[in-house]
């Protein structure tokens, strides 16, 4: 069956609705394209990662070669979100590039599978 | 034989903090008079002059063994009090510095908490008020297309009232979230506003009927109450603080 890739607005419409609204329905097996934060250890750092709807088309007909399918990126590695995703709390574009910029910056958040301890090192106002 | 033995230090060994010799002595001290405190219980009713001035003289005893244990328990401890001090007076400071700039800072995040949540709120009445608008709006288009039998104004003018309806519900949960400040980096928790409530007394005579059967206020009273019938000047038997009744009661001291 041919079909037509999903429209952005509707691929984001999920994330955009849970960034004004944290209590938006989510569904287990239902991951939703957007930016996102997690931690991979109880009071660990955010990690930034994305969740990306993979539309590969026909460049001739812009119609889909095969079925869309959801791929979570972090850290430069490419996996299924559906795990995970119940864990992600959305975030805006902006608040992931900070999110991505403080990994490389603060070096306490390097350690992502360690909790955080803010106690050895303070946070400086342009951290 | 040069390595250090990294389990011997000043106070491996873990000594009591007491002398426990000088405790066993005083405890024997004591128990003398314990046992003998138990025959003039047993005796009951004085019936001599001579018998209350040996019961006079064993409760001075009782009360001079109670100060030297006292004393030695003092001399014991304070070498402890006098290192808690110091420990004190070396820990506090920073902890003091430390309160003061958390202090300091936070109101700083409580100025853009109140900024953010004033956005939110006048966020909040644009989109109700935005909702409320297109609600009427699709009413309107809907009743024009019903007087004018128009069947495709009707379905249209539905899918509006469906769409206003949509931004109503969106408006009414946004209205309910809150306004908070994530962690940068995950370790620290997500700060939000807190309603504090103080109380300021304006007027006493009412608070007071208010509050006039709590205990807290009944024991306020009575410790007032007390406090100036214990007075220089005041004379209990012929003096009266109104509303209290005072009770007169001569002890042996």
């Amino acid at each position: 069956m041919i079909r037509q890739p999903t429209p952005p607005k509707t691929v984001f419409a999920w994330w955009n609705s849970a960034l004004r609204d944290a209590r938006t329905p989510r569904h287990e097996s239902e991951p939703q394209a957007g930016y996102y934060k997690r931690r991979m250890v109880k009071h660990g750092p955010w990690v930034p990662l994305k969740i990306l709807l993979i539309q590969i088309t026909d460049p001739d007909t812009g119609e889909l070669t095969e079925p869309e399918r959801y791929a979570a990126e972090q850290d430069g590695a490419s996996f299924d979100p559906c795990p995970i995703w119940t864990h992600c709390r959305p975030i805006t574009a902006n608040e992931f590039h900070d999110l991505t910029e403080r990994h490389n910056s603060l070096p306490m958040m390097a350690a992502t599978h360690a909790p955080v301890d803010l106690s050895t090192n303070p946070i400086r106002p342009g951290a | 034989m040069t390595e250090q033995n990294p389990r011997a230090f000043i106070g491996a060994n873990n000594p009591p903090p007491f002398d426990q010799a000088a405790v066993d002595a005083l405890n024997a001290e004591a128990g003398q008079f314990l046992d003998v405190a138990g025959e003039w219980i047993e005796a009951g009713e004085i019936t001599d002059d001579g018998q209350a001035q040996n019961l006079n003289d064993f409760i001075a005893g009782v009360k001079k063994r109670k100060t030297a244990t006292d004393k030695a328990r003092a001399t014991a401890k304070k070498p402890h009090d006098d290192a808690g001090k110091l420990v004190q007076a070396a820990y506090k400071p920073i902890i003091a510095k430390l309160e003061t700039v958390v202090t300091k800072t936070n109101p700083i995040l409580t100025t853009w908490l109140q900024k953010k949540e004033a956005a939110r709120q006048a966020q909040i009445r644009r989109d109700q008020e935005e909702a409320r608008m297109a609600q009427q709006e699709a009413d309107r288009k809907e009743a024009a297309a019903l007087a004018r039998n128009d069947i495709s104004g009707e379905i249209d003018a539905q899918a509006a009232r469906e769409e206003a309806d949509k931004l109503a519900k969106d408006a009414d949960r946004a209205s309910k979230t809150k306004t908070n400040v994530a962690s940068a980096t995950g370790g620290g928790r997500t700060a939000s506003l807190r309603t504090f409530v103080t109380a300021e007394l304006n007027n006493a005579r009412v608070g007071f009927m208010h509050y006039a059967e709590h205990p807290d206020l009944i024991a306020c009273l009575v410790s007032l109450a007390e406090r100036e019938a214990r007075a220089k000047g005041f004379d209990a038997v012929s003096d009266a603080i109104p509303g209290f009744t005072l009770h007169v009661e001569r002890r042996a001291v």
